[in-house]
């Protein structure tokens, strides 16, 4: 199990965040989302 | 100069040369990626935004790689020069990865200029976005073939050296060492995630100072999206790393946890101070230096009395270490309040306050990226080529490290500054919403003469 954690599943959690960050970019509908109007 | 005082240079210009050499390189290989996220979510939703930060961050790259040539020009010549004998033995396993890190460099170089002088020169811009490829993987393959190098300091292989001779040389075998999965994608890693947050913290500088433009609103969500992803990752490959240490170098992660009888059950410590060998003020958690060692709890974790006295890293690499872990951990908070918040909706990711820790974010994240550098460094101590070449043995017998060292610690502050002051003056000049008028009035003359035909 140590021999995975350490020679191939950097490669696979590095190439997943790469993947991750092209899938989740253009998701940006919140980014101009006006916050919470205050309780009055 | 006597031999420990030329060592002695030789160690504080090293050093001096990596630590600043790694600001520009480490924003050189996560950069590439961000510029090509953004013009790919520009393109896919066809937003001038997104666009326009593509082509503004391009801008201020090109900076920062000329910087970074300088400054890694400097120490392949510092390899040679100070560090000779180091050279001579290793330079015969490992000269393949540096190689190639020049010909990755060369790579990026050369679309980079093409892409830069291309922008609006192609109809289709995803012709225009395919250039960018081989900027961001020459750039990130750049730093995985000089982190293979230094992966071989800590980890060598590949070679049986007979009566001082080197025999059986084999460089794929040296290259694929034990410590270079672990160590190139944290490296990786962390470059995407310093260069998320520097440019995150800009974004978050522009809205404090006035400017409530959506573009960056759009930047810092982006930015900040990014930054999550990668310092997850960053975490999760620093576990990793933690089970490499137990296995490989057992005398840098007791060093680094102040962990001094092996033993099963082994908590982790954070922050305090040392006494002898006695530990205080720090917070320990249990069971967590065995599950970081071998994912186990009760698992045994060699401590630092196993070893020989002068094999044992400076114990102040805790310090490092902890430094490097609560940036990191602070970020991840940071950045996934942050997107919770946009979600949620939430009043107080606005605030002044919360938009400040995200600009504090970019230099923190640098500080983190230098401690994370120091402690891989100290932490090998005494070794320059783990088991088999002390750092003494390997340095120049020069007399003139001394001046080398003064002549270059003024060139570093000249390109630092001169750097900061081009950066600021290109992007104050040209604020977004004139250039983004700009445009607009290019498109519209665009259209006319389109109208007219």
């Amino acid at each position: 199990m140590d021999e995975f954690l350490m020679f191939y599943a950097p490669f696979i959690v590095l190439i997943g965040a790469i993947i991750l960050a092209f899938i989740v970019a253009p998701m940006d509908g919140a980014a101009t989302r006006p916050p919470k109007e205050k309780k009055k | 100069m006597g031999n420990e005082e030329s060592v002695f240079f030789s160690r504080v210009l090293t050093e001096l040369t990596l630590s600043f050499h790694i600001i520009y390189a480490t924003i050189g290989v996560g950069v590439p990626l961000m510029i090509m996220i953004a013009q790919w979510v520009g393109i896919k939703k066809n937003d001038e935004h997104y666009i326009l930060l593509a082509r503004r961050w391009a801008r201020g790259f090109v900076i920062t790689v000329a910087v970074g040539v300088v400054t890694g020009t400097a120490i392949g010549m510092q390899l040679s020069l100070l560090w000779p004998n180091f050279m001579e033995l290793a330079g015969q396993v490992i000269a393949l990865p540096l190689f190639m890190e020049t010909f990755a460099f060369f790579f990026e170089a050369i679309f980079l200029g093409i892409y830069l002088y291309t922008w609006d020169r192609f109809d289709n811009q995803k012709k225009h976005l395919l250039l960018l490829v081989p900027v961001a993987l020459g750039a990130s393959f750049s730093a995985v073939f000089i982190t293979i190098v230094n992966a071989f300091m800590n980890a060598p292989q590949g070679f049986d050296l007979v009566d001082g001779e080197l025999v059986n040389i084999q460089p794929l075998v040296a290259m694929f060492n034990p410590a270079m999965p672990t160590k190139v994608a944290h490296v990786v890693i962390t470059a995407y995630m310093t260069s998320a947050f520097i440019l995150a913290a800009i974004a978050a500088f522009r809205l404090l100072k006035g400017s409530d433009h959506v573009y960056h609103k759009k930047a810092l969500f982006l930015t900040m999206k990014l930054g999550l992803i990668f310092s997850i990752g960053a975490a999760i490959i620093g576990d990793f790393s933690g089970k490499y240490l137990a296995e490989y170098q057992p005398e840098k992660l007791a060093a680094a946890e102040w962990h001094f009888e092996t033993e099963g059950e082994a908590p982790l410590m954070l922050y305090g101070i040392l006494d002898g060998q006695e530990v205080k003020y720090t917070i320990t958690i249990p069971y967590a230096l065995s599950i970081l060692a071998h994912s186990d709890p009760t698992a045994e974790v060699i401590g630092l009395n196993d070893f020989p006295e002068d094999e044992i890293p400076p114990l102040y690499i805790h310090y490092l270490f902890d430094t490097m872990v609560t940036i990191g951990v602070l970020m991840i908070m940071v950045s996934g309040l942050y997107w919770l918040g946009r979600h949620m909706r939430w009043r107080f990711i606005h605030s002044r306050w919360y938009r400040w820790l995200i600009v504090a974010g970019g230099p923190l994240t640098v500080i983190a990226i230098e401690a994370g550098w120091w402690y891989a460094e100290v932490g090998r101590q005494p070794w320059i080529l783990r088991d088999i070449m002390k750092v003494p043995e390997a340095a120049t017998t020069s007399g003139h490290v001394d001046t080398m060292l003064y002549l270059f610690a003024t060139l570093y502050l000249i390109l630092g500054v001169g750097s900061v002051v081009v950066l600021r003056r290109m992007f104050r000049n040209n604020p977004i919403e004139r250039e983004i008028a700009d445009r607009e009035a290019e498109v519209r003359e665009g259209t006319r003469k389109g109208g007219d035909h």
